[in-house]
């Protein structure tokens, strides 16, 4: 009985060790476009600083503020931004030999942000989003 | 390999997925814009099992192609950790070989604040001092302290012990996304070091374009990168302090 817990705690790890390795492999073998939506799905990345959480999003053909939609809550930002000019993909198979003309991406934040105070800027097509995270970091003085 | 088709005494230029994409962006141009023919292909059984069609032709991902003195290695796939140390070795063998007059690989190096520039810097090292020299004639700027991993390391490691005549070209980049802006500048930079002109305005009008169709590479490139140290890029060297 003494030692039930630590099977139990490692059958636990190894579950959720598997369950990693699944969304690697999905996220890794996921193609970058949805064909049924004529979406494409940007590349971006995501960086955490003591006080935020910043997302930057490549949006190449998207030229203006306007076209950019941003939805986030206290663990995602949705992304949904239309292109100036249309891509066309007409030769290749795989992507269904057609034009895609929308961006679309979801992502996972590292940290609760309060959503409502996040600010965005588009520069040079790669969208900059600057999520304040909910629980902060403060400074505590040394006495 | 067939190394007879290749021009004994000539240049060879190394353009491989990378940091943004620099090196495979400029190489693929190089090729397209010089009319470059293909001359032999790279295999091996730890590279992946793919073949490319380019215009109903069957290609290598990892090819040599040629234009009078000057040999352009290119890849289409990432080049993973252990194909590294057998790469370097066939390029350096091969760079002796035809006794060839400088190995020049081009690469980006990763440039936190790369949204805020408009023109990238380049950085240039080499082994042989003539050619530090050479680098600086024509205003490159050396590349003083840092670290430089991944394929080119093991490209620059192999050169090293045999004293070999290579040039590393380096521009500032993203990290993570194919950066077009970046590999304009190391072309110029490598026009200015062969004494060839390279009209680079094609390539900044494609710059959207290459951006979105270049994804599905990038992201590979950077799972890839994720593993070959990479992030020593970022660190201080012991030396240094």
């Amino acid at each position: 009985m003494g030692e039930e817990w630590i099977f139990d705690r490692i059958r636990k790890m190894h579950k959720e060790i598997e369950r990693t390795l699944r969304e690697i492999e999905r996220e890794l073998f996921k193609p970058l476009f949805d064909f049924e939506h004529r979406c494409l799905e940007p590349l971006h990345e995501v960086e955490e600083t003591p006080e935020e959480v910043i997302v930057r999003v490549d949006l190449p053909y998207v030229r203006k503020k306007e076209d950019v939609k941003i939805v986030a809550t206290e663990e995602k930002v949705i992304i949904e931004a239309k292109m100036s000019e249309k891509a066309l993909f007409s030769d290749l198979v795989t992507y269904g030999r057609t034009s895609y003309h929308m961006y679309r991406k979801e992502i996972l934040l590292p940290a609760p942000v309060e959503a409502k105070k996040a600010k965005a800027r588009l520069r040079g097509c790669i969208l900059e989003i600057r999520l304040p995270k909910k629980h902060r970091m403060y400074r505590i003085q040394v006495e | 390999m067939k190394i007879g088709s290749l021009p004994k005494n000539g240049i060879v230029i190394v353009g491989l997925p990378d940091i943004g994409l620099v090196g495979a962006i400029s190489s693929s141009f190089l090729i397209k814009t010089f009319s470059m023919e293909e001359v032999a292909f790279l295999d091996s059984p730890k590279f992946p099992p793919i073949l490319v069609f380019h215009d109903t032709k069957p290609k290598a991902p990892v090819r040599l192609h040629a234009d009078g003195d000057k040999v352009v290695l290119i890849s289409e796939v990432p080049i993973l950790p252990n194909q590294f140390t057998p790469l370097a070795k066939k390029i350096t063998s091969l760079v002796e070989e035809i006794e060839a007059k400088n190995l020049i690989m081009i690469g980006g190096i990763p440039a936190p604040n790369r949204i805020d520039i408009k023109k990238p810097k380049v950085y240039g090292a080499a082994i042989l001092e003539k050619d530090k020299e050479k680098l600086k004639e024509v205003g490159v700027e050396l590349f003083k302290n840092g670290f430089i991993a991944g394929v080119y390391a093991s490209i620059l490691k192999e050169c090293m012990k045999k004293k070999l005549p290579a040039i590393i070209l380096l521009a500032e980049s993203y990290a993570n996304y194919p950066d077009p802006g970046a590999a304009a500048a190391a072309l110029e930079a490598l026009s200015k070091l062969l004494g060839v002109s390279i009209n680079v305005d094609p390539l900044l009008q494609q710059e959207e374009e290459i951006r979105l169709k270049l994804r599905e590479l990038m992201q590979r490139t950077v799972n890839s990168l994720k593993a070959s140290s990479k992030e020593y890029e970022y660190a201080v060297p012991l030396m240094y302090a």
